[in-house]
C-alpha cells in the first residue's frame, strides 16, 4: 500500500467487511500494557529450566542428587520420576498408534537439546546454578543428519521401540498417490525435465519465545497452563490425556501470543514439565524457554528431497508429474507426514494435471523436530515444481508464462474438479498470471535483461485450512453474548496471534447484528468459557473461524428480531438491524435499542414472546464440507483455494554474489477480503518467511548433530534492510462459493511461490539454477566462478559442482522403499 | 551468568591496584557488548567484574602534538561516527558507522572490540593495517605494542592479566594518503565473514612509496599479505589491481588449502574486496575527499 | 546485592540487586513496566530496546550496574497513560443522567505519532516487537527528520521483525517523520512568549 493508502477513511454508513480497520488490538501492544507469557507473574511462583542433551543421538545415565540440596531448589525431575505415570503422547494429527513424545527423554536422546532433567527454584539464576549440578554420563551413538541417509540399511536406529503402522526402521510413515496413468503420460510425453531438488530447514522463530506458566489448585484439582500457544484444546486435550486429569480440570489459557507461524500448534515438553512441578508442590511454576533452545527443541520446517519428474506435450501441456519424496522430520514429528500428504496435495495446484504419481518416505533424524511452518509443505513442492516448468518452457522453445497460461485452472473453468480430486469452487489465479506479467515488466526484461538481472515467477494456490488425512476435522467454533447493555462479547478457542481477531470477527458481528463496531469485544483465549475450535493455523481464520462467526451472528439477529417483532407487533420478515437497533425496514433512525432488547431477556422476561428462552447466547461450529484423503492420495482436503502469482527482479552481485530483489510483485486472489489492511499484512509477512526460506534461514549441522547456528545472531532471518520495498501488492478477487463470506486463507499465500520465483529469476540472471535452499551468496559466487571455469552457458547449483556428492543422474537416483507394496494401494 | 562481584574503581591507580590484585580472575568491562553476552551463556566465569564506567578520560578523543590520533579505549562507535574525523581517519569513523547496529554502537567501545580480538570483528584488521599502537597500563607503568603484536595469531591477545588497555593511537593523518577499510557480511548486523583493510602511502605525484594490507575473518589474527607490496614504486595507473588481489587472496589462503566451500568463498571475496579497495584508492586520485592517491 | 537507581519514565526507581541482574531485568522485574520484551537475551532482536541518557541501548545485553543512575525511556512513557472520559453511551448516559467516569487509560488522542502511524499502517501484528521499534525509531526519527525508506531501513536493521515483513513499519516511520515536522513547524510558528 502507499502511503497515502494506509490514509484512507472508514465509510461508518456502508458495510464493515472490506474496509481496512485500524486493528483493536493495537493499543494495548503498542503502548506495553499486553501481558505476554513472560509478563505473568503469579503469587509464589517459581522458576523451572530444563537441562538438555549436548549430544544429538546417545543413550545416557543421570544423578541428579547434588542438584536437589542446591540453594532455592524446590523440586527436580527427570524421565525416571515419572516413567509409568505420566503417559507419552502422539502427535495428535498423525496415525501413531503410541506416543513417541515425552517430557522427558528416559535413558536415550534423539537429537540434541532433548529434556534429560528439570530444576525448579526460587529464581531463574538458582534454577540454572542447579542444573549444573546434575551429573549425566554419555554414551554416544552414531548420528544421522541426512534423511536420504538414514533410509539406507546401515543407518542408525532412533526410535527402535516403535513400531510404526506405516514405516519402518527410521521411516515413520510413508505417502503415495497414484491418479491417471504415468507410465502412459511419460511414454506420450515431447519433454520430460527431470530435477533432483531439495530444501531447508526454517524456524518459526517467532519473537516471544515458547513457555508458560503452571498452576495446579490442589483443592479443586484444577490445572491452569497460561501458554503461547496457537491452540487451547490441542494443548488441553493432550495435556490432559498425558497427566490423566479430567478434561474440565485442565483450563488452558493463553496470554497475548507474539506469534507462532506453526511453530507453537501443538503441546510441547515444557508445558507438561510446568504442570507437574506445579501438581506436585502446589505452586505456580514458570518455564520459558530460551532462543536457543527454542531452535533446538521447538519445530523447524520439514526439509524434503524431491526427485520430480516432469511430463509435456509440445504445445506446453502438463501431462504427467512423478515425485520421489524423502522428507526429514528431525528427532520427533509434530505433524510431520501431514505436510506431505497435503503439501503435496494442494501443492500440485493450480495445474490440473492428469496424471500423478508420487512416493514418500518422512523420515526421523537426529535432527530438530519436524513441524508446521508458514506453508505447510506448499513452499517445498512449488520450489520444485514451479523451477521445472521454466526448465522445460526453455526445453519446449516457449516463454515460461505461455507455457504457465497453457496450464492453469482459470476462472471460467470454476467451479471444477481436477484429476487429483480438488474441487476448485472459484479462482482467479490465471488473471494475477497476466497482471504479474505486465507489473514486472516481463516482456521487455525477459527479452533484454541487463547484465546480472534477470525476471522469475511462480504460481500457486493454497488451501484454506484443511481436513488432515488422520484427523477426520476441520472445525471452528464462537459463541457470541449480547450482554445486558448491548454490547457483544465473542468466545474463541482460536487464539488471535497477530491476525486480528478482534478486528475482523468484529467487523463481520457489526455487519450481521447491526451493532456498533466498538461494542464488540473479543473475550481472551480461555479454554474453560470458549467453545470447542482447533485453533489458529493453516490460514483458516478467516474463512472457518469467521463463517462460524457469521454463523453465530446470524443466529443472535433472529433472536433478536424475534423479540422485537413482538414489542413492536410486526412482522420479522419486515424488521432489520443497524446502528446498534433492530427497526422496521426504511425507518434505521428509529426502532428499538438492542441495549433494551438484551434488557428485556435479563431483566424484562416478561415482555420476551411467549415461550421465548431468554438465552441471548449463541454458539456455531463450521466444519468445513472437505473430504477425507483417499486411498489413491487423490481427495479434496481444503474447503477453498487461495492462489496467486509472484513474479521477481532480481539483480546479482558478481563481486560478492549476493542476489538482491530489485522488484517483487504479487498478485493474489483472497477471495472476498474482510479487511485488506490485514490481508496485505498477512501477505508481506508471508514474503518475508518466504524469503527467509530462499535466501538465508537453515538448520546447519555439524555430522555431530550439534547445530551451529541456533542463535539470532547465526540464524540469518531476514533484516529490515534485506527486504525490498513490497508495494506492488494486488488482488483479484473470485470470492469462494463455498464458504458463506467468500473468505479465501490468506496467511500463506505469500509464502508458497517465493523461492521458485527467485530461483526461477537467478536461473535467468546468471544462468545458475539452484537446486538447494537456500539461496546463499556463497553458492552464487562460488557458482558463478565455476560455471565461468568450464565455459558453460547452464550450471545447477550444488549438483555441477566438483564436490557434489549426490545422485548426479536420473538414473541414480534412489527408488522409493514403499512401492512395491503402495501398487495394492 | 554465574555469581561476580562488581568492581567500579573512579581512579585508574584503583583501577590498576584492583587488576594486580584480581586480574587473573577478573573481566573488564567497558561497554559489555562483548562480555554481557559471554556472561548470560556461562561462557566466562569471572570472580570480578572490573567497570571501566568511572575511570575519567578513559572515552576522549584527542590529536596529539604529533599529529597522532588518540582514541581513548572506552570510545563507543557512536563517538567515533560523529567525531567528525578528517583525512584518512575518517575512516575510523565510517567503519565504526558500519558495523553491528544503532543500539549496540551507542555502547560497545573500540577498546572492548580490540581486547575481544574476534576475528570477524573489524577493529583488529584496521588497527593492523594503519598500524595503531595500544596502550597498556598497569600498577608496573604503561607500555605501548603496535597492533599487529597485539594480536596473538593463534587468536586472542597478548595482553597480561592485569593490564588494561586504556587508549589506541592510531599514526598522523600525514602518514597515510589512503587508508580503505571494506567487508562483506551477510546481513547489515552480522559480523563480517571477511574484512580487509588497506594502508598507502604515497609521493606527491601518487606513486606509492608504502603498502600495507591486512584480511581479518580468515585465520586467529589479521593477516598481513606481502604481496599488496606490489604496489610500491607505482602509480595508479601502473597498477594491475586483478593480479594484485588475485596474490593477495593466493597468499592469505593459498588455493590448494581451501577444503570448505566457506573458505573457498571467503578466498573469492578477499579478491573481491581488496579489487574494490584498490579501485576507491586510485580512483582518489582525482576527487581527493577522502584521501585518495 | 548493589543499590541501584535510575529515573526511569521520569519516576525514580530503587532496589537491591544481584550485581548479575541485567537492566532488562531492573526494568521488568524491580520497575514492573514489562512492555520491553526479551526475544532472544542475545542482543539480537531489539524487542527490548530502551532508551538511556538519550541514545538507546539493548537492555538485555547491559548490567543493571551499568545504568545506576541513568535516566530511562521505555515503551510505557511515549505515550503516558491520562485521566480520560471512559467511552460507552448507553440509553442512561444519552439521557445525561450521569457523566462519564474518568480513568486510566492509553488514549488514541495522545499517542505518539509512531505509535498513531503504528496503528494506521498497521505496523504490528503480533506486537512483540513493536515496543523495540518504537523506541528505536524515535531516536533515529529526532536525530533525522526526514529521512529516505532506506535509512528507516538500515536504523532498525538491529530489530528483527517475523509478522510484518517490516514494510508498514518503513510506511509507519515515514508517516510519522511528516507528522513530527508538522508538529514542530506547528510549534515555530507560535509567537514567542516574552
Amino acid at each position: 500500500m502507499t502511503e497515502a493508502g494506509h490514509s484512507a477513511t472508514i465509510d461508518r454508513t456502508q458495510k464493515l467487511v472490506g474496509q481496512s480497520m485500524p486493528r483493536t488490538e493495537d493499543l494495548a501492544l503498542m503502548t506495553g500494557t499486553a501481558r505476554y507469557i513472560d509478563d505473568i507473574t503469579l503469587p509464589g511462583m517459581l522458576y523451572a529450566k530444563v537441562l538438555r542433551s549436548p549430544h544429538a543421538h546417545a543413550t545416557f545415565t543421570v544423578d541428579v542428587s547434588a542438584a536437589r540440596d542446591m540453594p532455592g531448589v524446590h523440586g527436580v525431575l527427570t524421565g525416571a520420576d515419572i516413567a509409568g505415570q505420566v503417559k507419552p503422547w502422539g502427535d495428535m494429527m498423525q496415525d501413531l498408534l503410541v506416543g513417541d513424545h515425552s517430557a522427558f527423554a528416559l535413558d536415550k536422546v534423539t537429537y540434541e537439546g532433548q529434556e534429560i532433567a528439570a530444576v525448579v527454584a526460587e529464581t531463574k539464576y538458582q534454577a540454572l546454578d542447579a542444573l549444573e549440578a546434575i551429573r549425566v554420563e554419555y554414551q554416544e551413538l552414531p548420528v544421522v543428519i541426512s534423511a536420504e541417509k538414514a533410509i539406507l540399511p546401515d543407518a542408525p536406529l532412533l526410535h527402535e521401540h516403535i513400531m510404526y503402522e506405516f514405516g519402518d526402521g527410521n521411516i515413520f510413515d510413508r505417502y503415495s498417490v497414484r491418479v491417471g496413468d504415468i507410465e502412459a503420460a511419460e511414454a506420450d510425453a515431447d519433454v520430460i525435465v527431470r530435477q533432483r531438488f531439495t530444501s531447508n530447514r526454517q524456524a518459526g522463530a517467532a519473537l516471544d519465545p515458547h513457555g508458560c506458566v503452571a498452576s495446579y489448585d490442589s483443592f479443586s484439582g484444577v490445572l491452569t497452563l497460561y501458554t503461547s500457544t496457537q491452540s487451547l484444546f490441542m494443548i488441553r486435550d493432550s495435556l490432559a490425556d498425558t497427566l490423566q486429569l479430567a478434561r474440565n480440570r485442565v483450563r488452558v489459557i493463553a496470554p497475548e501470543v507474539g506469534a507462532g507461524f506453526g511453530s507453537k500448534a501443538q503441546i510441547f515438553a515444557h508445558e507438561v514439565i510446568a504442570s507437574i512441578f506445579s501438581m506436585q508442590l502446589g505452586r505456580p511454576v514458570h518455564l520459558v524457554l530460551t532462543r536457543a533452545e527454542i531452535f533446538r527443541v521447538g519445530t523447524a520446517r520439514n526439509g524434503q528431497v524431491r526427485h520430480v519428474e516432469m511430463f509435456f506435450k509440445k504445445d506446453g501441456r502438463i501431462t504427467g508429474y512423478r515425485d520421489y519424496i524423502i522428507q526429514n522430520s528431525g528427532g520427533l514429528s509434530h505433524w510431520g507426514n501431514q505436510v506431505l500428504h497435503i503439501g503435496t496435495n494442494v501443492g500440485i495446484l493450480p495445474y490440473p494435471i492428469p496424471n500423478v504419481y508420487v512416493d514418500g518416505d518422512i523420515v526421523h533424524t537426529n535432527t530438530a523436530p519436524g513441524g508446521a511452518l508458514r506453508g505447510f509443505g506448499i513452499p517445498q513442492i512449488n520450489w520444485a515444481k514451479e523451477q521445472l516448468v521454466d526448465m522445460a518452457a526453455e526445453q519446449l522453445g516457449m516463454d515460461p508464462a505461455a507455457v504457465r497460461a497453457v496450464n492453469v485452472i482459470t476462472r471460467g473453468m470454476c467451479p471444477v474438479r481436477t484429476p487429483m480430486g480438488q474441487l476448485v469452487d472459484s479462482t482467479s489465479v490465471d488473471e494475477c498470471l497476466a497482471r504479474a506479467v505486465e507489473e514486472i515488466g516481463w516482456a521487455k526484461l525477459r527479452a533484454d535483461p541487463p547484465p546480472f538481472e534477470g525476471v522469475g515467477m511462480s504460481l500457486g494456490m493454497k488451501y484454506t485450512s484443511c481436513r488432515h488425512p488422520s484427523f477426520d476435522t476441520d472445525l471452528s467454533a464462537v459463541r457470541l453474548r449480547l450482554e445486558t447493555d448491548g454490547t457483544v462479547t465473542i468466545f474463541s478457542s482460536d487464539v488471535t496471534h497477530g491476525q486480528g481477531h478482534a478486528t475482523f470477527l468484529a467487523q463481520i458481528v457489526s455487519d450481521v447484528l447491526g451493532v456498533g463496531f466498538e461494542k464488540v469485544m473479543l473475550a481472551p483465549p480461555d479454554s474453560s468459557t470458549a467453545p470447542f475450535g482447533l485453533g489458529t493455523y493453516a490460514s483458516r481464520a478467516a474463512a472457518v473461524l469467521g463463517t462460524a462467526c457469521r454463523m453465530a451472528a446470524e443466529r443472535l439477529r433472529e433472536k433478536v428480531i424475534a423479540i422485537a417483532a413482538h414489542v413492536l407487533e410486526a412482522d420479522p420478515s419486515d424488521l432489520d438491524t443497524g446502528n446498534d437497533r433492530v427497526f422496521v425496514k426504511g425507518l434505521s433512525a428509529s426502532g428499538l435499542y438492542l441495549e433494551n432488547l438484551a434488557g428485556y431477556s435479563a431483566y424484562r422476561t416478561h415482555q420476551l414472546p411467549p415461550g421465548f428462552e431468554p438465552t441471548l447466547e449463541t454458539v456455531a461450529t463450521y466444519d468445513t464440507p472437505t473430504e477425507r484423503e483417499a486411498p489413491d492420495g487423490s481427495g479434496n482436503l481444503s474447503v477453498t483455494y487461495a492462489g496467486g502469482c509472484h513474479a521477481a527482479h532480481v539483480r546479482v552481485d558478481p563481486a560478492t554474489g549476493q542476489i538482491k530483489i530489485l522488484n517483487y510483485v504479487m498478485v493474489h486472489d483472497t477471495g472476498t477480503v474482510i479487511n485488506p489492511l490485514i490481508v496485505e499484512g498477512q501477505h508481506q509477512g508471508g514474503f518475508l518467511m518466504g524469503v527467509g526460506m530462499a535466501m538465508g534461514e537453515d538448520y546447519v549441522y555439524d555430522d555431530k548433530g550439534h547445530m551451529l547456528n541456533a542463535t539470532f545472531s547465526e540464524y540469518q532471518a531476514p533484516l529490515a534492510t534485506d527486504m525490498p520495498e513490497l508495494n506492488r501488492l494486488y488482488e483479484i478477487p473470485a470470492p469462494s462459493l463455498t464458504i458463506p463470506g467468500g473468505q479465501k486463507g490468506a496467511g500463506e499465500s505469500g509464502t508458497g511461490p517465493v523461492c521458485a520465483a527467485i530461483g526461477n529469476a537467478v536461473a535467468h540472471a546468471t544462468g545458475v539454477r539452484f537446486t538447494a535452499l537456500p539461496m546463499t551468496a556463497e553458492g552464487m559466487l562460488l557458482a558463478l566462478r565455476e560455471k565461468s571455469r568450464r565455459g558453460v552457458a547452464n550450471f545447477r547449483y550444488p549438483d555441477d559442482m566438483p564436490d557434489f556428492d549426490g545422485p548426479f543422474a536420473y538414473e541414480d537416483w534412489p527408488k522409493p522403499t514403499g512401492a512395491a507394496e503402495s501398487q495394492f494401494l | 551468568m554465574t555469581p561476580f562481584i562488581a568492581l567500579q574503581p573512579t581512579t585508574l591507580g584503583d583501577a590498576m591496584r584492583l587488576m594486580s590484585e584480581h586480574g587473573a580472575a577478573a573481566k573488564v568491562l567497558a561497554g559489555g557488548q562483548s562480555l554481557v553476552p559471554a556472561l548470560k551463556e556461562r561462557a566466562v566465569r569471572p570472580a570480578y567484574v572490573l567497570s571501566l564506567a568511572g575511570l575519567p578520560g578513559l572515552a576522549s578523543i584527542e590529536t596529539d602534538a604529533s599529529g597522532a590520533l588518540v582514541v581513548g579505549a572506552a570510545c563507543t562507535y557512536a563517538q567515533l561516527m560523529r567525531a567528525g574525523l578528517a583525512g584518512w581517519h575518517a575512516e575510523i569513523g565510517r567503519v565504526a558507522a558500519n558495523l553491528a547496529d544503532r543500539s549496540t554502537r551507542n555502547l560497545a567501545t573500540i577498546g572492548g572490540a580490540a581486547c575481544e580480538a574476534n576475528r570477524r570483528y573489524d577493529v583488529p584488521t584496521l588497527l593492523v593495517a594503519a598500524e595503531a599502537v595500544l596502550s597498556l597500563a598497569s600498577q608496573g607503568g604503561t607500555r605501548r605494542l603496535a597492533a599487529a603484536e597485539f594480536f596473538a595469531a593463534a587468536g586472542g591477545t597478548r595482553l597480561a592479566a592485569d593490564e588494561i588497555v586504556v587508549d589506541i593511537v592510531f599514526p598522523p593523518r600525514s602518514a597515510y594518503r589512503f587508508v580503505g577499510f571494506d567487508k562483506f557480511r551477510t546481513r547489515v548486523f552480522d559480523a563480517a565473514l571477511v574484512n580487509v583493510a588497506m594502508s598507502l602511502a604515497a609521493a606527491a605525484d601518487g606513486t606509492v612509496t608504502a603498502a600495507r594490507l591486512a584480511v581479518g575473518g580468515v585465520a586467529g589474527a589479521p593477516r598481513l599479505a606481502a604481496a599488496i607490496e606490489r604496489l610500491v614504486g607505482a602509480a595508479p595507473a601502473g597498477w594491475d589491481r586483478q593480479a594484485i588481489a588475485t596474490a593477495v587472496s593466493e597468499e592469505v589462503m593459498p588455493p590448494g588449502t581451501l577444503a570448505t566451500r566457506r573458505m573457498q568463498f571467503q578466498a573469492e571475496l578477499i579478491k573481491s574486496l581488496t579489487l574494490a579497495l584498490l579501485a576507491r584508492a586510485s580512483e582518489g586520485a582525482t576527487a581527493t575527499a577522502q584521501g585518495g592517491l | 546485592m548493589t543499590q541501584v537507581t535510575m529515573t526511569v519514565n521520569g519516576k525514580r526507581v530503587s532496589g537491591e540487586v544481584d550485581a548479575r541482574m541485567l537492566l532488562i531485568e531492573f526494568i521488568r522485574d524491580v520497575a514492573h513496566l514489562t512492555g520491553t520484551h526479551a526475544g532472544c537475551w542475545e542482543a539480537r532482536c531489539g524487542c527490548c530496546a530502551v532508551e538511556m541518557n538519550g541514545a538507546t541501548v539493548k537492555s538485555c545485553n547491559l548490567l543493571a550496574l551499568q545504568a545506576n543512575g541513568a535516566t530511562i525511556g521505555t515503551v510505557e512513557g511515549l505515550s503516558q497513560q491520562r485521566a480520560i472520559p471512559v467511552q460507552h453511551i448507553t440509553t442512561q448516559s444519552l439521557a445525561n443522567v450521569y457523566r462519564p467516569l474518568t480513568a486510566m487509560a492509553s488514549d488514541k488522542t495522545t499517542l505518539h505519532p509512531l505509535q498513531e502511524a503504528f496503528h494506521r499502517c498497521h505496523a504490528l501484528q503480533c506486537g512483540f516487537c513493536t515496543p523495540g521499534m518504537l523506541m528505536v525509531l524515535k531516536s533515529f526519527l529526532e536525530e533525522n527528520e526526514a529521512p529516505t525508506r532506506d535509512e528507516v531501513r538500515l536504523a532498525i536493521s538491529g530489530n528483527l521483525c517475523r509478522c510484518t515483513g517490516y514494510q508498514h513499519i518503513v510506511d509507519a516511520a515515514m508517516m510519522a517523520a511528516a507528522a513530527m515536522r508538522a508538529r514542530k513547524s506547528e510549534r515555530a510558528d507560535e509567537p514567542a512568549l516574552t
